[in-house]
């Protein structure tokens, strides 16, 4: 992906607004000892990976000509790649480099929304981008469709884990403030055995994803199914609306939003086997043996965070294609790439939106067995 | 005697009752094209053709409060659509405007586009949601320097072939040198001029760090920031230690002649901005001999030229060891000859030919 010379990676300057950097250019060194917000520590520590040496900075566009881009020629030395991490709100290119964009934490509506304003606002600016790392977005040129190819870069290794904190989903037929409440008031709940389930699903959501008509209808009626199902395990991450603050109430009311605004039918008991989780589980939790773990996830969640090792062990890995279709070749390309095998099915969501795309590993016969 | 080329200027950003960046340019605009003989210009807001004499009573007053109000007042009955045949410049974007013949707009930065992060979300919305269609639909594009230029055809590429940069000008009315002379001496002892509205992009918690350095505060120099308060700048604001309280003052918004008269006896200007489209500040505080401590960035380098000393904005050693030399007497008054050519060479001639050669064309 990256040809030869120096990389500069160039991150949100608002992820830097509590923080006085040496300059505008950096050592990464110096920026992994400075308080950042997790995700972007993580996304540069994986870019990074990738290059000898590279560099840091921030606000790349400031230095676009005369005097100000020659002092930034004369920092950057034998730089040739730039990456931009980008939370969506803007991509920034340096002219005469090769411009890569790793966007992130789209998981936020806000994010993403602005993304989707960007696409339409700059597309000739994406057109300029040599690849695009974990996305597969498409933006519209005139006649023309932009798309930069996609890279899938995850980590080597395992992140770190942290400890997940569990809540018992009980819905309320009277409200949503009603169920976040009584799932508040219910308390934390203990770890699941995932090996007393046949089967364990695991769903991230966003906020993003929260608010896509086509998800939330697939994810209540994964719950109102697995209701059925004891044997059945569904873990449900729950979206962080509020960049800075986890608050419990606010991740549920846009978790539980989204489930009663899909119109799906839903019993009105709380279910065991249905559980909610405040973070991202960590790669360890799902163990190593478990033979039959499911996730599905949309174009929103990062999920970049887990290694190829973790999905190659997953049973089934779903993916909600965006609505405007536009990536689903890359989709395919780069999951299939993850996960060593083309997707096993293609299922029709709604006449609306694009298909669902599941890889399905073959089935073992030990679970064929159980 | 053949009738003169006519032009149709937008001048909506002059009804603001304070004027600072876009509504200058405006005025100036406004002026250099009424000066120049080559065409016949016309004023208008929101295609509504405006009588020159209240374009130039707004000028004379450096306020849109009273225009607004004639047109209030008014209530436009009796005033006429503008010529649609006629070239049009809108002095800001046009906000898809596509109703002339030509039509050209100015761009003044990129900030809503690539430093979204530091304007409200109605601004960004408001700044961005046409650009696309009226870069698309403009015969010429204006750009406030070679570094929006630079930036448009970076971000656009396709618009390339059409830009063109329209420098601006500073002059200041006639009467000030007389009416400062006559006034008694400023006792504010050593101080360097901040202007700019305070917001995010000014940098002003560059400033505010600074303060503490041993080498800013051993200088004895005090920073006055001019300026009405913005957006999102609280925080900035509550960094400022009530130690260091005394050596910054903010002035608010002040008249022109107020601004005048404090830049006149300035030391020097501090412009930390981040980020600039052009940088009026520089240029008038260069008209008056004023040499400028900027930001390595921009358009900074481009407008201040070798009057100036320049720093990396996110960097306080930095800014540190420019302050340091440009609070030097001497430094500053090699400066100054440097800085009076550079403004001079910004004048009232040069912002108006681009404008007539597309008119003319």
């Amino acid at each position: 992906m990256l040809g030869s010379g120096r990389t500069v990676i160039s991150v949100p300057a608002f992820d830097l607004r509590n923080v006085d950097t040496t300059g505008s250019v950096f050592e990464v060194e110096e920026l992994q000892r400075l308080s950042i917000p997790e995700d972007l520590r993580r996304a540069v520590s994986l870019v990074s990976a990738l290059c000898k040496k590279p560099l840091c900075m921030t606000r790349p566009e400031i230095f676009t000509h005369g005097a100000a881009r020659r002092w930034l020629d004369d920092q950057l030395g034998s730089v040739r790649n730039h990456i931009c991490l980008s939370d969506g709100s803007a991509i920034k290119v340096i002219d005469g480099l090769a411009n890569h964009v790793f966007l992130f934490r789209l998981d936020h509506r806000r994010n993403s929304e602005a993304m989707g304003n960007l696409l339409s606002w700059a597309p000739e600016l994406f057109a300029q981008l040599r690849s695009q790392i974990n996305t597969f977005h498409g933006a519209r040129l005139g006649d023309r469709l932009v798309q930069p190819p996609s890279a899938v870069l995850l980590p080597k290794a395992r992140g770190p884990d942290s400890k997940p904190e569990f809540f018992k989903f009980s819905p309320s037929i009277h409200s949503t403030e009603e169920s976040a409440t009584r799932v508040m008031a219910n308390g934390q709940v203990s770890e699941p055995k995932l090996q007393e389930f046949s089967a364990v699903t695991y769903i991230p959501v966003t906020e993003h994803s929260a608010n896509d008509p086509t998800f939330s209808k697939l994810l209540a009626q994964t719950i109102a199914a697995t209701y059925f199902n004891p044997e059945h395990c569904l873990l449900i991450r729950l979206p962080r609306p509020n960049e800075n603050v986890a608050d419990l109430f606010q991740q549920l009311s846009v978790t539980l939003d989204a489930i009663r605004g899909s119109g799906v039918v839903m019993p009105r008991i709380p279910a065991p086997n249905i559980l909610l989780s405040r973070n991202d589980l960590p790669e360890s939790f799902f163990g190593v043996s478990h033979h039959h773990i499911d996730i599905m996830f949309d174009s929103s969640f990062d999920f970049w965070l887990y290694t190829q090792a973790l999905y190659r062990r997953l049973h089934a890995v779903s993916y909600v294609p965006a609505t405007d279709g536009h990536g689903v070749k890359a989709v395919i390309q780069g999951f299939s790439s993850i996960l060593g095998r083309p997707p096993a099915a293609r299922r029709k969501i709604s006449d609306a939106t694009p298909q669902l795309l599941q890889w399905t590993r073959r089935s073992t016969s030990a679970a064929r067995n159980k | 005697m053949t009738a003169k080329p006519k032009l149709t200027l937008d001048i909506g950003p002059m009804l603001d009752d304070q004027w600072t960046g876009i509504p200058v340019f405006t005025s100036r605009l406004a002026q250099c094209l009424i000066r120049h003989e080559g065409i016949d210009v016309e004023f208008s807001v929101q295609l509504t053709r405006i009588p020159k004499a209240l374009v130039l009573s707004a000028i004379n007053a450096g306020s849109g409060t009273m225009l607004r109000a004639d047109l209030e007042r008014a209530s436009l009955n009796g005033y006429e659509l503008v010529d649609r045949y006629a070239p049009m410049l809108f002095a800001t974007a046009k906000n898809a405007c596509t109703i002339g013949q030509r039509e050209a707009s100015t761009v003044h930065d990129l900030s809503t586009l690539v430093m979204p992060e530091v304007h409200e979300d109605a601004n960004v919305m408001h700044h961005m949601r046409h650009f696309k269609q009226d870069l698309a639909t403009d015969e010429v594009v204006f750009c406030v320097s070679e570094s929006t230029r630079s930036a448009l055809k970076l971000h656009y590429p396709s618009v390339a072939g059409k830009a063109r940069t329209l420098y601006q000008y500073v002059e200041w009315p006639e009467s000030y040198a007389a009416i400062e002379r006559n006034l008694p001496e400023l006792k504010l002892g050593r101080y360097a001029l901040v202007v700019g509205t305070l917001e995010p992009r000014k940098n002003l918690g560059l400033l505010i760090r600074a303060l503490s350095r041993p080498e800013v505060r051993r200088s004895g120099i005090r920073f006055i920031v001019m300026g009405k308060k913005g957006w999102k700048v609280d925080d900035v604001l509550a960094e400022l230690a009530p130690e260091d309280a005394s050596r910054i003052i903010f002035s608010g918004f002040v008249s022109e002649f107020v601004k005048y008269r404090l830049m006149r006896n300035a030391e020097f200007l501090v412009y930390p901005s981040i980020y600039e489209g052009f940088g009026i500040p520089a240029l008038e505080a260069m008209s008056l001999g004023k040499p400028v401590l900027a930001s390595m960035t921009s358009s900074f380098p481009e407008i201040i030229g070798d009057a100036g000393v320049f720093f990396d904005p996110l960097s306080i050693t930095e800014f540190a060891a420019a302050f340091t030399e440009m609070a030097q007497k001497r430094r500053q008054a090699e400066l100054a000859p440097k800085a009076l050519a550079v403004a001079r060479a910004f004048n009232w001639q040069r912002m108006a030919a681009p404008v007539v050669e597309w008119v003319t064309r």
